[in-house]
């Protein structure tokens, strides 16, 4: 078995409460995820991302065409030990803690009593929620949330992660961090697939993406593949005189190239702020 | 204990006994049974009945609120919020769901509705005993309340299968309607159901279509007029046990039905 995620004609029609068709979400669908690999889909709001990832764990069903999710069809109940999900926003039991929901998550997974223990205290380190664990849910803030949705994750440690929008509605540091995680999840062997519509994030850690748009496979491939535009080289220097700058230019007419910008580099917003912030922090990674 | 089940009817509990608005009705509603302490009456056996009264009436209040509200909610809130989509991405299946929920919801109303009768029976206790003093009937104190607190017990098992009614008519309701729409339906349930009497003498009256209509009524809806003893306990008569057992046998069949109609459902519910 090579692939973790096989879609293949893959429809999907929300009905009313009537039956009759409301919206095609999913619109002839063909996606293949490969073991090992972090896969991003990659589309605007309301392209379908979300409903692949329902019909991926079988909260809603297909209205045509088939899905193998590691091996299996996405109704096979012994898979989901070993099937991660995070939703898009974190819905959680706000009557309860963060240790009383992971210990619910980890009973569901059937996880013996001591390895849950011993587990929820690693993972909630992880997330960095291990002050706030007594205190409930109901209570956090949007970011925590989102980590006791990633938590949940980790604690049942699967093969395949499902992640939808895992950096939404958090600050960069804490996207970051995320970030992290998720490479090391790879690391690990683990195969992800996450969603996103956040170009920069899927560049920086996908090995592939599709783009979706009104349900539809729009692209698929390589990131790196989609984004080198390959007869073009860029070079960048630093503490170059002005007159040195003439002479590259003579230099690159002189061999045939033709040259299409000078430029001082900006950084982006966002590394930016990140070096700031860590830099006040004292943190370097 | 890693039973699905059992984790799932242990997190209901969990959400149930913990939320405010429960416990602010289950405050009312001792408080109501309490009030009865603060009453005086002219003579022994029309006190006992109206303390009686009461009390069973605050029991049956929060045994009605409750049910509607949990059995309305607690599966519809779990898709509304979406908290159910983690839930499903961990090895349960739909029907274990379902059974998680109901018996959690069961046995938290088994709970309340115990505490609830013990306060009213200690209520009681004391009461009869100020009074039995009152009326120079000392001697028949502990005897008459423990013979009333059989007949009350008997109401109340009634009182608690009737719950089971309402909160599985509320899951198989709610697989389709949003909350507000499945609590009036289940009142309506609740208050037909009580009239199933008169609907049958309805339908043997009424034309030919309206009559078949009624009959079907009649064998559709739970007869929840069987599980009303209160009044006929407040009066101080005898209910048999071969009564409360048949008619809990009824109930909880009728119950278990409706729970399994409901899981096989939502089976295929899109969420
Ligand atoms: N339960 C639903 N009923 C009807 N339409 C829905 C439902 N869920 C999503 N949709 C519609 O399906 C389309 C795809 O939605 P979604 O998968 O959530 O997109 P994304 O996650 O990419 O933002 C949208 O047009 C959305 O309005
Ligand atoms: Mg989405």
């Amino acid at each position: 078995m090579e692939n973790a995620i096989e879609i293949k004609a893959l429809k999907k029609i929300y009905r009313d409460f009537w039956n009759r068709p409301k919206v095609t979400a999913v619109n002839g669908l063909d996606l293949t995820v490969k073991k090992g690999e972090i896969f991003g889909m990659l589309g605007p709001n309301g392209s379908g991302k979300t409903t692949v990832l329902k019909l991926l764990l079988g909260l809603i069903f297909p209205s045509s065409g088939s899905i193998k999710v590691m091996g299996a069809s996405p109704e096979n109940i012994g898979n989901k030990k070993n099937i991660g999900y995070m939703p898009e926003e974190s819905y959680l039991y706000g009557f309860l803690n963060a240790d009383e929901i992971l210990d619910f998550y980890g009973k569901l997974n059937a996880m013996p009593e001591k390895i849950r223990k011993k587990r929820i205290n690693e993972v909630l380190d992880i997330v960095g929620l291990s002050e706030a664990r007594k205190r409930r849910v109901a209570d956090y803030s949007k970011g925590m949330s989102r980590r006791i949705g990633l938590a949940q994750v980790l604690l049942k440690d699967p093969d395949l992660v499902l992640l939808d929008e895992p950096t939404i509605g958090l600050d960069p540091i804490g996207a970051g961090e995320i970030k992290n995680i998720i490479k090391k999840l790879k690391d690990r062997g683990k195969t992800v697939l996450l969603s996103s519509h956040l170009l920069a994030e899927v560049q920086t850690i996908c090995d592939r993406i599709a783009i979706l748009y009104n349900g539809k496979l729009v692209r698929e491939g390589n990131v790196d593949d989609l984004l080198t535009e390959g007869n073009k080289t860029e070079i960048i220097v630093s503490g170059l005189k002005t007159g040195d700058i003439d002479k590259i230019k003579e230099l690159i007419s002189g061999s045939g190239g033709d040259l299409i910008s000078v430029d001082h580099p900006s950084e982006t917003l966002e590394s930016l702020f990140i070096k700031l912030i860590r830099e006040k922090s004292g943190k370097n990674n | 204990m890693n039973n699905v089940i059992a984790v799932i009817a242990q997190h209901t509990f969990v959400e149930a006994f913990r939320k405010r608005i429960f416990q602010v009705i289950f405050i009312f509603s001792i408080l109501m049974v309490l009030s009865t302490q603060f009453f005086t009456f002219f003579t022994f056996g029309e006190e006992v009945k109206i303390l009686k009264d009461i009390g069973m009436a605050g029991i049956t209040f929060f045994s009605l609120v409750i049910s509607l509200v949990i059995g309305s909610s607690c599966i519809q809130t779990d898709i509304e919020k979406k908290s159910i989509y983690t839930v499903f991405s961990y090895p349960v299946t739909r029907k274990k769901y379902i059974y998680g929920r109901a018996l959690g919801v069961f046995c938290y109303l088994i709970f309340a509705i115990f505490i609830l009768s013990m306060v009213f029976y200690i209520a009681l206790g004391i009461k009869t005993h100020f009074i039995g003093q009152k009326f120079g009937e000392e001697a028949r104190f502990s005897f008459v309340t423990f013979a009333h607190n059989i007949e009350l017990t008997k109401g109340i098992l009634l009182i608690i299968v009737r719950c089971f009614i309402i909160v599985s008519s509320a899951f198989l309701l709610s697989m389709f309607f949003q909350q507000t729409f499945t609590i009036i339906m289940c009142f309506l349930i609740y208050v037909l159901g009580h009239l199933t009497a008169f609907i049958a003498n309805m339908a043997s009256e009424a034309n030919r279509v309206f009559g078949y209509l009624m009959t079907g009524f009649y064998y559709i809806f739970p007869n929840l007029e069987f599980f009303n003893v209160s009044d006929y306990i407040s009066v101080g008569k005898h209910v048999s046990a071969p009564y409360v057992l048949l008619v809990s046998a009824y109930g909880i069949i009728y119950s278990l039905m409706l729970i399994l109609v409901t899981a096989n459902i939502f089976e295929k519910k899109e969420m």
